[in-house]
């Protein structure tokens, strides 16, 4: 089903306005197949205006909540351009250096991290690759490359981290 | 809960301008939230005059907010009692999420005069 079809069939059901939990399901497929019609940039322009949202109605939001959705916007803007700038690097396996494999790990782990991060909208059931495990050993490696200052990583490292200290605290926990 | 106790064909007129809400997943939330009420009621509003402030001082505000002035009248058209709702059907669907309810639930309906 595409995104016209959805609506138009929305739009029938509002017409009867009954079977409310029906209608909330429909209105979720419209906005995940929205969703993933997205392109990274566009998801990041989608994700910043709801998180916009939260701001203004801070009350029904929980100051954890817009302090991670906040970190996650800085993180997957990061990443974007991050993933940008490292397109243009070619990696030749065969005579790829050390020095380069690991700029090549990181922009693989960062390119799953994305995915996670644009997996859906709502942020509450999405995972994160993990930074002490994973993501942190691989900028421990990258800290006295030429590589690190190029692609800012200290500021990608730096908002990582703050993403996952928060993400342990359970953001989207009920009270 | 004036409007239950005023009852369907009721009228109502706020003394302060009245904030509301074009984004249903924001006024879910907001039951969502608070939970030291007994009863707790969702609120249509079929308005006439609500104005956002697109052209005010908060262009992304005006976005999502809907004002009434003060004083602004409205009739209870509807009121349901739904008991119980389930406001992440989809997650429930999608990712597995446990259901998330909201109990002593009441859909109402107002309309402005």
């Amino acid at each position: 089903m595409n995104l016209d079809e959805i609506i138009k069939i929305e739009d029938l059901y509002l017409l009867k306005n009954t079977h409310r939990y029906e209608i909330q399901l429909i209105e979720g497929l419209k906005k995940d197949v929205h969703w993933i019609s997205l392109s990274d940039t566009e998801k990041l322009e989608l994700r910043t205006k709801e998180l916009t949202k939260k701001y203004i109605f801070k009350e029904a939001y929980s100051d954890l909540i817009i302090l991670y959705e906040e970190s996650i916007v800085k993180l997957n803007k990061l990443i974007i351009e991050f993933l940008d700038e490292v397109s243009l690097v070619v990696f030749n396996h065969e005579n790829t250096s050390g020095e380069e494999f690991v700029l090549f790990r990181l922009k693989n782990m960062m390119y799953i991290e994305l995915f996670a991060l644009n997996k859906r909208l709502n942020l509450k059931y999405s995972g994160h690759v993990l930074f002490e495990e994973v993501v942190e050993p691989i900028f421990n490696e990258l800290e006295n490359t030429t590589y690190y200052v190029q692609y800012k990583l200290q500021d990608l490292r730096d908002t990582y981290k703050s993403v996952s200290d928060l993400y342990k605290k359970d953001p989207y926990k009920k009270d | 809960m004036k409007l239950l106790e005023k009852g369907e064909g009721g009228a109502i007129e706020y003394d302060n301008f009245l904030s509301s809400t074009t984004e249903k997943g924001v006024a879910w939330n907001f039951l969502r939230k608070v939970d030291n009420l007994d009863k707790k009621a969702f609120i249509t509003i079929e308005s006439k005059s609500g104005k956002s402030l697109e052209y005010g001082r908060d262009i992304m505000r005006g976005e999502f907010e809907m004002l009434h002035k003060s004083k602004s009248k409205f009739k209870i058209e509807k009121i349901e009692f739904i008991g119980k709702e389930i406001i992440n059907l989809d997650d429930v669907a999608i990712d597995g999420a446990i259901p998330d309810v909201i109990n002593n639930l009441y859909l109402i309906t107002i309309k402005e005069l």
